[in-house]
């Protein structure tokens, strides 16, 4: 008995409003805005936690879209597509040092009734601060968006090994933080700040 | 043997603890990363910190939704209607500057078109068709003299015609000198030549250049 290959019902609507997106449809922007504009805006929100940035920002990524959307080949999701948009102009603009990437949580946003809480809160607090801007956001896209690793290398546009070499030391930094003491000193910290 | 294909096992499985707790993995991936955990408790204890950092991530509270009013200014952004997005605007102060600089450039433009055109410009070289009196140029001429003409005969032409210098004649009897004239038209130059010409033993001259004066003549 065969198996019916799988569909992404999702990613072909999205390709076909693409396309038409390409042929310069405005109602297909339209649509391709509603979309993915609360996914962008968090995205980019929870990196900069700036509200006007992620604003300004998202209207940057679906303007490019617009622009390119002639240039998308097809051979990732339409979805790791405009990510990869969004991946490249937040990175542009740490670079240009216009923004910086803070802690991926709003600390007061956590849930805090219970001891496990406060401790992941203060593990958060210490931790992802820590990391490189690029960990910082391998970490987002593997956990917020849910990427798997080919999906984060096509995003990244970058190899399967480095994604998977981010998250490990990602993983590496966090644990050398936390394991020596619960509340690691801000030299500690910043001696994780490359 | 075996102790080195379980390191290996262990370190590749290692790299895909993350894609394991956020369920993105294949089936057989997650079948060969299941399998060494059971049995791994340092993956183990690496899953649930994935996990907590997962949880972390995912349980903070959804930032708010911007209102539709964004994709009004994306489509303004699209017709080139506004190019800057409202949080780009440019500050006032620098539409000052840039207005007022780009004015006083205008100002000095203009001033210096006006100034041009009612003021003469002083000529600075003047030509041999100028009827502006002009400073003594040097001229250079051909000399041509009759054959067997003497070298006393041919001083008494340099000395008229108060030459500079002389290049040495060649066998034709053809000299080249140099002459410091002060004429205004190209008629006075004529009037010249044909003075030069008719002084005894010249048989021809030519005008072949003329040295402008490096000043102009105010």
């Amino acid at each position: 008995m065969q198996t019916k290959p799988k569909i992404d019902v999702s990613n072909e609507q999205e390709l076909s409003l693409l396309r038409r997106v390409a042929d310069k449809d405005r109602d297909a922007l339209t649509e391709l805005f509603h979309t993915y504009h609360a996914r962008l805006f968090k995205f980019v929100f929870r990196l900069t936690h700036s509200y006007t940035i992620a604003d300004e920002m998202v209207n940057d990524i679906m303007l490019l879209v617009w622009q390119k959307a002639n240039t998308f080949r097809g051979e990732s999701k339409v979805s790791t597509w405009i990510f990869g948009i969004a991946y490249r102009q937040t990175m542009r603009r740490v670079t240009q040092k216009q923004i910086r990437i803070v802690t991926s949580l709003d600390l007061d946003q956590l849930p805090s009734d219970d001891g496990a809480s406060l401790e992941l809160e203060n593990w958060i607090r210490h931790g992802l601060k820590a990391l490189p801007a690029a960990q910082q956001i391998t970490v987002e896209l593997v956990f917020f968006l849910g990427l798997s690793y080919q999906e984060v290398a096509a995003v990244c546009d970058c190899s399967v090994n480095t994604v998977k070499t981010r998250m490990f030391h990602a993983r590496k930094k966090l644990k050398t933080l936390l394991e020596p003491s619960v509340e690691p000193t801000s030299s500690e910290i910043e001696k994780f700040d490359d | 043997m075996i102790e080195e294909t379980t390191s290996t096992q262990h370190e590749q499985v290692s790299l895909l603890l993350p894609w394991f707790v956020n369920n993105t993995l294949d089936d057989m991936e997650r079948e060969i990363v299941q399998n060494h955990i059971d049995e791994c408790s340092e993956c183990e204890k690496d899953v649930a910190l994935y996990s907590s950092l997962r949880s972390a991530v995912t349980r903070s509270s959804p930032t708010p939704i911007l209102p539709n009013a964004n994709l009004t200014r994306l489509l303004d952004s699209i017709d080139g209607a506004k190019v800057f997005p409202s949080t780009r605007r440019i500050p006032r102060f620098r539409i000052t500057l840039v207005a007022s600089l780009t004015a006083t450039l205008v100002v000095t433009a203009l001033t210096l078109i006006y100034q041009a055109r009612t003021q003469p410009v002083p000529t600075r070289f003047q030509t041999a068709t100028s009827a502006v009196p002009v400073a003594a140029m040097d001229y250079v001429l051909n000399v041509h003299f009759a054959a067997g003409t003497e070298a006393a005969d041919r001083d008494k032409v340099w000395r008229e015609i108060d030459a500079r210098s002389i290049t040495p004649g060649d066998a034709e009897g053809l000299y080249q000198v140099t002459v410091k004239l002060r004429v205004s038209t190209l008629e006075e130059l004529e009037q010249y030549t044909r003075d030069v010409q008719s002084l005894t033993s010249v048989q021809s001259i030519e005008v072949v250049a003329m040295q402008l004066p490096l000043k102009p003549s105010m």
